[in-house]
């Protein structure tokens, strides 16, 4: 429960930031920080429990229950430390950042911070291991995005950042699945206990593989280490809460967390300490290089966490307390020498080393923060950072592998530890040595956060003694094993120690030496960099793309068509060929009437292939449309039939209204064309045909059907069973329906908005002939007159179509169309200059359609779920009557299909103001007006 | 089984159309494509039983079946839509040519005939 207070806390924190924003600005940080560390307290209220007796509390609440994905809170030590770090230095970043940001404009920035310290949290804390990856993802996209704020320069860096992680955590996603596919658990204790890990060892290392990759990715350890230099493209507090302290730490916890199963499989071990160590050198190297200090802080983190890596795959339970323990400490000294270093910029305006000469002379506070927190990073005694180098020194004594490579192990890690304590000099050095004196001020408050982090560095190396249970129950969780040994601030002389010594020996040599060290390795050490060889993949995946698509990218539409139709043609050839078994024909499935209809249908077909004109077209579309009205009729669907007659009349009308801009007759098509689209028909009409034959009619009613039938009446109330399945039963269908029905009302309205605004309405020089719709335009008065009664007539019609729905063929959607015909005919006899209404009543319809028909879907919760309808059934004068809110239901879809047909109806219909068209006569040639053609349209 | 015919001369028509050269037959295409379909959806429902499916007194037997019907209704609407989007499209421009070969020669006169 505790554990549920302290996530919801964050969780508000990230809810609240809009509101905040306007109220606090920036200064918000100060109660992001008091809640991160309400929530910490939270979580800190059972530690005694998971320290003592490791059996911290758990919550857990099904979420998927046919995959058995639970969301499984558990506290361990792990989780304990890693929670302490997220919300501990979270609420310090946090605090920072209420001086640091600029005055304005910073909701996105806490909003992304709060976000991720819930993923984080949830991250750590969470036994399941789907969740756990969901978690991943998060911190991965919050990184994303927090980058990306930093406007252009944050642009692609950010995207490099995103590609990497997001790879890794393809990675993680194909270990997270082949895991539960295997242990058929996703519980994470259960796994770590699962008896797999030893009865399959390929099985193990493949694992142990990916969870590395993905590890990797998010750490930035060699090969994937690039993303974070390039990540310093964000601002200091993001730097230093994500890439110093919380994100890159989430591929140290994963690594922790899963070290049980992979502490003793071989290639784990091999590739952690190789890769790790590597890394290490290879970090510090740069870093030493480096002028920009965010720079060379980023390497120092990438060398920092290969120096973690290397430790954690050693294995044993010391190795493990000690990388445990030198997690706390970088978390402490990175960010805050991540903050210090943002002060410094705040000072002075640069970053640069070689331009901060002196500067912490005349700001004792920063520059005796710096100290202590590059002392801890170098492991000088008495910091935190000496125990942990101490001890994870004593470690290496008990690595795995043959007797060689320990030495081996030990000289890296030296060289690696020689290398860290000069660019620590070396920080330290420039700020110290020089003559600078402009400084701006900057708040006093600026200064207390990375101050704070530093001397928690000083204390916990004091009480290290209050420390060490922590780690016991830590070292515990991520290695099954008990601790027996004891950190002590001072560990007594051995080895070890002098291992330590030479290293602060030689590494004050390489600070004393530093202008010579300077010449060396101050240049292009390696041919390319981490960032040209990763952009150079992705341009060369793009390129690919390119080329791919290339190869059926095509403008026209016929011939983009052309493409797929040819494959649902070949795959018909395959069907075909494969001679399915068929059942036999369950009765007479032909009447009469089908022969004299289809023999009425071929004609119009054959004539639409062959018509010249574009209104001899549109007749022979509508004769299709009416005929196929008589057919449904004959197969028993009434509704469908009249739902059919109604489109086609509306199809017409509209294609006329679309038709009047047009050129009377269609374009020519040479005779290859022809031929050519003729040979994809022909066959395609003989599949579709053939297929129809061979998979309809050959069983009985199906089950579906009869259940429909039988129980229409009961449940609904209605006997017109079609109707009822639209309303009633699969009411949660027309609903989607009538929003795709409004979304192409809307996109229809947007089309001719933008395609005015354009001003796509200008004609070129081309002479036509009367255009096809001109020739009914003065025939119009018939249509006039008519209108007169039929609209009234229609609206009444379509109210009565509307409430008998359920019982005879009817319904929402027959009644609109039906007004809609006499909205339509209305528009046919009328002067096009003008919108017959006004230009906001479609849209009004249309989201009053939508509102009703989702009330009264949402008002079936109220009987029992979403869209259930409610029943009402009373008598008056003799009869019962029988309303259901379906019929609401049906009211919204009435208004809403109006509204669609009116938006469609009033924009297609009017004449442009920029159409200057004038008819000057009627023997053939029409004048454009609209002005001459610019340059720039013509070359369109 | 005639049904299958005249499905198959619908798809047919609504391919060699769709195929053809300008938005207009393209459009025309679409709506001999979706009452093809539509028809082949209620043809799913089997054509031997045509009574109109409504609850009377005299049982089920011979109904036809309802649940394709309501298919096809929800089809013609949406197509519906689709075709008018269509047609939308064909007429923001005043010629609705797709071979764009064309439209630059047209264009190419228009030039010339600006310079003279």
């Amino acid at each position: 429960m505790n554990m549920i207070a302290a996530l919801s806390i964050t969780g508000l924190c990230a809810v609240l930031t809009p509101l905040l924003e306007i109220y606090a600005k920036r200064k918000a940080g100060y109660l992001y920080a008091t809640l991160f560390i309400v929530a910490l307290g939270f979580i800190w209220i059972d530690a005694d429990k998971v320290i003592d007796q490791n059996n911290g509390p758990t919550f857990s609440r099904t979420w998927i229950e046919n995959l058995d994905i639970n969301f499984t809170l558990q506290l361990n030590g792990l989780g304990l430390l890693f929670s302490t770090l997220i919300l501990g230095i979270g609420a310090l970043v946090l605090f920072y950042s209420s001086q640091y940001l600029p005055k304005e404009n910073n909701s996105s920035f806490y909003a992304l911070i709060c976000v991720f310290a819930f993923a984080m949290l949830g991250l750590v804390l969470i036994d399941d291991i789907i969740i756990m990856f969901i978690f991943w993802e998060f911190t991965t996209l919050c990184s994303f995005f927090l980058i990306s704020r930093s406007g252009h320069s944050g642009y692609l860096p950010s995207l490099r950042t995103l590609l990497l992680t997001g790879a890794g955590g393809l990675s993680l996603l194909s270990v997270v699945t082949a895991i539960r596919a295997e242990t058929n658990t996703s519980s994470i204790t259960e796994i770590l206990n699962s008896p797999i890990w030893n009865e399959r060892p390929t099985f193990t290392a493949t694992m142990a593989v990916l969870i590395i990759i993905a590890a990797f990715t998010k750490s930035a350890q060699f090969p994937f280490h690039a993303w974070l230099p390039d990540a310093m493209a964000a601002i200091m507090p993001v730097s230093a809460y994500l890439h110093a302290a919380a994100m890159v730490k989430a591929g140290i916890f994963l690594l922790l967390r899963f070290s049980p199963i992979f502490s003793s499989t071989p290639i784990w071990n091999l590739l952690l300490i190789s890769l790790g160590l590597t890394t290490m050198i290879m970090g510090a190297v740069f870093a030493l290089q480096r002028d920009d200090l965010k720079e060379l802080l980023a390497y120092s983190t990438v060398s920092q966490l290969g120096f973690l890596v290397a430790t954690i795959g050693i294995g044993t339970k010391l190795a493990i307390a000690a990388a445990i323990l030198h997690v706390l400490a970088h978390a402490l000294f990175k960010s805050s020498l991540f903050m210090s270093a943002g002060v410094l910029d705040k000072l002075t305006g640069t970053r640069k080393l070689s331009e901060l000469g002196g500067i912490a002379r005349k700001v004792p506070l920063i520059g005796a923060t710096i100290i202590i927190s590059c002392l801890s990073m170098a492991g000088v005694f008495p910091l935190l950072g000496f125990i942990s180098k101490e001890y994870v020194l004593k470690s290496l004594s008990d690595s795995p592998g043959p007797e060689w490579t320990t030495p081996l192990i030990t000289l890296s890690m030296m060289l690696g530890s020689i290398l860290t304590f000069a660019y620590c000099g070396k920080i330290v050095a420039s700020i110290y040595v020089g003559n600078r004196s402009e400084m701006r001020t900057v708040n006093k408050t600026l200064n207390y956060a990375p101050a704070v982090a530093g001397l928690l560095g000083l204390f916990c190396a004091f009480g290290i003694k209050l420390i060490d249970p922590l780690l016991v129950s830590t070292t515990f969780t991520s290695s099954s094993m008990v601790l027996d040994k004891n950190f002590y601030l001072w560990p007594g002389v051995s080895k070890e120690l002098g291992y330590t010594a030479i290293i602060y020996v030689l590494g004050t040599f390489l600070i004393w030496r530093r202008t010579e060290l300077g010449s060396i390795i101050n240049r292009q050490l390696f041919p390319g960099n981490g960032v040209i060889a990763f952009e150079a993949i992705r341009k060369s995946l793009l390129n690919l793309g390119v080329r791919v698509r290339n190869i059926t990218s095509v403008d026209s539409p016929p011939r983009h068509l052309a493409i797929p139709l040819l494959l649902v043609l070949t795959l018909g050839f395959i069907l075909v060929l494969s001679t399915p078994k068929l059942d036999p024909v369950i009765g007479s499935a032909t009447k009469p009437t089908d022969w004299f209809l289809a023999g009425l249908l071929i004609i119009p077909i054959g004539g639409l292939m062959v018509a010249r004109t574009r209104i001899s077209a549109l007749v022979l579309l509508g004769t299709i449309g009416v005929l196929l009205t008589l057919l449904f009729f004959t197969l028993g669907a009434p509704d469908v039939g009249f739902t059919q007659l109604l489109i086609e009349l509306l199809t017409v009308i509209f294609m006329m209204f679309s038709l009047r801009r047009l050129p009377k007759k269609f374009h020519r098509t040479n005779k290859k064309r022809k031929v050519a689209a003729a040979s994809i028909a022909i066959p395609f009409g003989i599949f579709a045909g053939l297929a129809t034959y061979a998979y309809t009619g050959r069983r009985e009613l199906s089950n579906v059907g009869k259940y429909y039938l039988e129980n229409a009446k009961e449940e609904t109330g209605g006997t017109n069973v079609v109707n009822t399945i639209l309303v009633d039963f699969r009411a949660a269908d027309t609903l989607v329906e009538l929003t795709v029905f409004a979304t192409a009302g809307l996109a229809i309205m947007a089309a001719l908005i933008s395609a005015r605004v354009l001003g796509a309405q200008r004609r070129p020089h081309v002479k036509h002939a009367l255009t096809a719709a001109d020739i009914f335009k003065d025939n119009n008065i018939p249509v006039r007159v008519v209108s007169k009664i039929i609209i009234p007539l229609s609206i009444v019609m379509s109210i009565y179509l509307m409430l008998r729905g359920h019982y005879e063929p009817g319904g929402g959607f027959i009644a609109a169309l039906v007004t809609s015909v006499g909205i339509a005919i209305l528009y046919l006899g009328t002067d096009h200059r003008n919108f017959i209404h006004a230009k906001w009543l479609p849209y009004l319809f249309i989201g009053c359609g939508m509102a009703i028909a989702l009330i009264s879907s949402i008002s079936g919760y109220l009987s029992g779920s979403f869209l259930r309808p409610l029943h009402l059934d009373f008598q008056a004068m003799g009869f019962t009557f029988n309303l259901s809110t379906s019929i609401i239901f049906d009211t919204g879809v009435y208004f809403a299909v109006i509204g669609v047909v009116l938006a469609a109806i009033n924009r297609l219909s009017s004449d442009s103001p920029h159409d200057k068209v004038q008819i000057s006569n009627h023997k053939g040639t029409i004048e454009d007006l609209a002005g001459p053609i610019t340059p720039a349209e013509a070359s369109l | 089984m005639i049904i299958a015919v005249i499905v198959g001369c619908l798809f047919a028509g609504a391919i060699y159309l769709i195929l053809q050269r300008g938005m207009i037959r393209i459009a025309f295409g679409f709506v001999l494509l979706t009452n093809a379909i539509n028809l082949f959806l209620l043809s799913t429902g089997g054509t031997t039983n045509r009574e109109q499916p409504f609850v009377s007194k005299s049982g089920i037997e011979g109904l036809a079946d309802p649940l394709p019907q309501s298919f096809v209704l929800t089809a013609i609407v949406i197509s519906f839509a689709i075709t008018v989007f269509l047609l939308t499209l064909s007429s923001i421009s005043p010629n609705d040519d797709t071979n764009h070969e064309h439209s630059v020669i047209e264009a190419a006169a228009i030039k010339k005939e600006e310079e003279k």
